[in-house]
């Protein structure tokens, strides 16, 4: 994708829309400490905060849980 | 109607449906997932009789209940926004501009086949139930039920659409998008199942999964119902008084 069609702003908007879609539903329904393991280290992987804090929603959603 | 003013009405009408839903969740759902944590405990707790204490929670109960509500108002505004931009495509070139029953079918698709159609294979299952071990090929194995599920949706939906610029009969129209959907469920049907032990009691699972569906079924119906409201509201000539 060339940098001419990003400036098209339907295009720029609906590309920024999916990203942060994606990545929203991916930290509510399946992150296993991925995404906090960066700043937390090894701690994200063991007590799986993002996972722990939506597990209740998760689980009602539908989405594979421990 | 521009794309970044569908993806905001997609937004605000996700972020609503989901917090029906959380609150939906929060009343009718959580007696059934603490029933299945109470069980979970009891369970873990007669296996490791004499040996190392219970694993310490990370978050009360209480935080949990709370991270429902956020976990379906995130997800519903998540799914607003990718609404929104299907909704562009879908009715871009639409002159008929009927918001509401125009939402109201995409949202009955959407539910069809992000939800529904994975769920008949892989349907949710209550707190306790799950292999930790399996967490990965299960997750693995839902994500390609969501991508045929809405692919099969889309390719129904694509077919009517043909099959009724050539001028084809409605039941035609329809029998084709009932084949494309069989046709995506057989798909599903043929990954690998789900072989994790279900240990808890049968009414506690139905019920759970009925509670599943009805949570699905605000979330949608919410997304659909709030964005054809703002689609038809946005239809209205403005008051010539009214504020910008
Ligand atoms: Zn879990």
């Amino acid at each position: 994708m060339s940098a001419h069609v990003l400036k098209n702003p339907a295009v720029l908007a609906g590309t920024l829309a999916v990203l942060a879609a994606l990545f929203a539903l991916f930290a509510t329904l399946l992150d296993q400490g991925q995404l906090l393991t960066p700043v937390l280290g090894k701690a994200a992987q063991t007590a799986n905060y993002l996972h722990e804090f939506t597990h209740d929603g998760r689980h009602l959603l539908g989405a594979p849980c421990h | 109607m521009t794309v970044p003013a569908l993806l905001r009405r997609g937004l605000l009408a996700g972020l609503l449906a989901g917090l029906f839903a959380g609150l939906f969740g929060l009343a009718a759902a959580e007696p059934t997932i603490g029933a299945a944590i109470r069980l979970e405990g009891e369970h873990a707790h007669a296996h490791t009789a004499g040996g190392e204490p219970a694993e310490q929670e990370v978050f009360s109960r209480g935080v949990q209940q709370f991270g429902l509500v956020v976990a379906t108002t995130v997800t519903g505004g998540s799914l607003g926004l990718l609404f929104g931009l299907v909704y562009a495509g879908v009715y871009a070139r639409d002159r008929r501009k009927r918001p509401w029953r125009q939402a109201l079918a995409l949202a009955a698709a959407g539910f069809v086949g992000v939800f529904l159609l994975p769920f008949l294979k892989y349907p949710a299952n209550p707190p306790g139930v799950g292999d930790p071990a399996t967490v990965n090929q299960r997750t693995a194995a839902w994500l390609m039920a969501i991508v045929l599920g809405v692919l099969g949706v889309g390719l129904a939906w694509w077919a009517r659409r043909r099959l009724a610029e050539q001028g084809r009969p409605e039941p035609v129209q329809h029998l084709a998008m009932a084949a494309i959907v069989v046709a995506a469920l057989a798909g599903i049907w043929l990954l690998p199942a789900n072989t994790d032990p279900i240990e808890v009691p049968a009414h506690l699972l139905w019920q759970f999964r009925l509670l599943s569906v009805a949570t699905q079924l605000v979330l949608w119906g919410g997304l659909g119902a709030v964005f054809g409201l703002l689609g038809e509201r946005a239809l209205r000539p403005a008051p010539a008084d009214g504020a910008a």
